[in-house]
């Protein structure tokens, strides 16, 4: 009577397996980045001695397709996370859950279950790509020189699980679809920012601006520009610290924060009338 | 074995008790009825005992604890309304409940047919009638071969055929000897269906009995006389008839159960009243009801 993590992962994509949102939503996950792929190939060179190849070969391609990725893990893997807990409160099959049987602590399980799952089926099909492109377009690679900088890999999937890990305290926190979205995204994209350039920047001008927690996911796959020094000098003249985060210290940060975020979700499963 | 006990159960929403302070025991194979007013407390009840809900106060235990945190696999429940995913079909659906109980595979070719939904068992369930949905819920509750189940107002909102189907199907259900739980305003209901039932108000409980106890044993008369004054004064003088009181056409009063019929009959006849009308009843749930809630 006991579920296994493959109870509770079977009975999760059984879920989603016919649900045409979630199904949309990982379609373009899939699409996107080789799409973008291929119309990054019809670019030229771009100023500054910078080659447009660099999209593509090894070991660089890790950076720029983790960027690409992390734009459609935020946008298309977080609001499947979302939707996995939204729909289920509108369908009423929440509660449902647990009136059939589940403990909620299972249930949360179930759906930290899904969301690895999902985030390690994400971050196979980048590092699939990134290898497949970085095969045809670099020159004579050799195997050390392909996984040179797959660290990216790593990073990759902890951006990706941190998307969805919001995604679904967004939801367990505000239970309707609309409103979840909305403050997801306007949160990621606006609030945070806002805080951080209106408020942060003007009183505390220093490094704790960095440690906001869309801040330190986004740092994990970053526009990879910002590691060319020349690119921002300007910038980091006018800021007394670093405008991205060393690798290590984001994926410390990372980690804190979904500590935390588990925490609380955990808190209000098992607390809230549902 | 005792299926369920409950201590000092309450619910507060800030100033408004759902619930206060009730207290249940029900034993295996009764077949309970929760009866109660729109808004007394019935699913709030409900809620708490499938843990959707937490209780401000109090304790619950199903099954003597014997299962711990894993009660409600061996519970069949629905709560307000069916809840299945739209985009499924009834088998998937019902699938999806055999998974969340943690049940090995099986199929539902049985379950489907004691609802009546083999039919259109392939069929998205969001293209269903109210009443084929509350059919597959019923069927999910079978699942597993539940000890109790547990129903929430079943045929509320349903056509009188829907209502019917239901209720033919909650009594099949509920001669299968397992314990069943079943919320409900409607009397009717749970005078047909039910063993034992709990009376709730404003989330407190009036009365709680097996129904034959709740309903007094009392014969309700409905006498009607050529002169209805003279027999209005004759009632009266009978110190075993009480409650008399005058409806259209004629007395209701009540007489006591060793009172038989014939007797009264006999004796009216002999102060000089000829009945035009002699009806005798027992008292109806609905009248309980009334009669309990009133005095609260």
């Amino acid at each position: 009577m006991n579920m296994t993590i493959k109870d509770l992962w079977q009975l999760e994509y059984a879920k989603w397996k016919q649900n045409s949102v979630i199904n949309i939503l990982m379609i373009m996950y899939i699409a996107i980045p080789p799409a973008v792929l291929l119309l990054a190939k019809e670019i030229r060179d771009l100023p500054n001695d910078f080659s447009a190849k660099s999209f593509f070969i090894f070991p660089t391609v890790w950076d720029w397709l983790g960027y690409v990725g992390s734009w459609c893990s935020f946008f298309f893997l977080g609001l499947v996370a979302i939707f996995m807990i939204v729909n289920e409160v509108s369908y009423k099959t929440f509660r449902q859950s647990i009136i059939n049987g589940m403990t909620r602590r299972q249930y949360l399980l179930a759906k930290l279950v899904g969301i690895t799952g999902i985030s390690i089926f994400a971050t196979l099909y980048y590092a699939f790509v990134a290898i497949v492109s970085g095969l045809i377009h670099t020159k004579s690679p050799s195997l050390s020189y392909v996984f040179d900088n797959s660290y990216a890999i790593f990073r990759y999937f902890l951006m990706t699980f941190a998307y969805m890990s919001i995604g679904l305290f967004v939801g367990l926190l505000i239970r309707r679809s609309g409103v979840a979205v909305l403050l997801y995204i306007i949160y990621l994209l606006g609030i945070e920012q806002g805080i951080k350039w209106g408020l942060h920047f003007r009183y505390f001008n220093n490094w704790t601006i960095n440690f906001y927690p869309g801040n330190v996911i986004e740092d994990l796959c970053p526009l990879p520009l910002y590691r060319l020094p020349d690119a921002f000098v300007g910038m980091r003249k006018e800021v007394n610290f670093d405008i991205l985060l060393p690798y290590w210290q984001a994926i410390l940060a990372s980690v804190i924060w979904l500590t935390i975020i588990w925490l609380l979700s955990y808190r209000m499963m098992m607390r809230k009338d549902l | 074995m005792t299926v369920l006990t409950t201590q000092g159960l309450s619910k507060s929403y800030g100033k408004l008790k759902a619930l206060d302070g009730l207290n249940l025991t029900i034993e295996e194979g009764q077949i309970y009825g929760i009866l109660g007013p729109n808004g007394s407390g019935k699913t709030t009840t409900l809620g708490i005992l499938l843990n959707i809900l937490k209780p401000s106060q109090g304790s619950f235990e199903w099954f003597d604890g014997q299962y711990k945190t894993q009660a409600r696999r061996h519970i069949g429940a629905i709560l307000e309304t069916p809840n299945f995913y739209p985009y499924m079909n009834a088998s998937q659906n019902l699938d999806i409940v055999r998974r969340t109980k943690g049940l090995p595979k099986q199929d539902f070719d049985d379950i489907l047919e004691q609802v009546n939904l083999s039919e259109r068992k392939k069929s998205p369930f969001r293209s269903y009638s109210l009443g084929m949905k509350q059919r597959l819920a019923i069927a999910a509750t079978l699942i597993g071969d539940p000890k109790v189940l547990i129903f929430d107002e079943p045929t509320n909102g349903l056509d009188p055929q829907g209502i019917a189907e239901v209720r033919d199907i909650l009594l099949r259900v509920s001669r299968s000897g397992r314990a069943v739980i079943m919320a409900s305003h409607i009397l009717d209901e749970v005078e047909k269906i039910c063993s034992h039932v709990a009376i709730i108000k404003k989330g407190k409980l009036l009365a709680t009995g097996p129904i034959g106890a709740i309903l007094q044993d009392n014969t309700i008369i409905e006498v009607a006389a050529a002169d209805m004054g003279k027999l209005t004064d004759d009632l009266r003088k009978l110190s075993y008839v009480t409650d008399i009181e005058t409806r259209n056409n004629w007395i209701e009063c009540v007489i006591p159960a060793d009172v038989s019929t014939a007797s009264f009959s006999s004796e009216m006849y002999m102060l000089g009243n000829v009945p035009t009308r002699l009806v005798a009843r027992k008292r109806r749930l609905e009248e309980e009801f009334l009669e309990i809630t009133k005095q609260s």
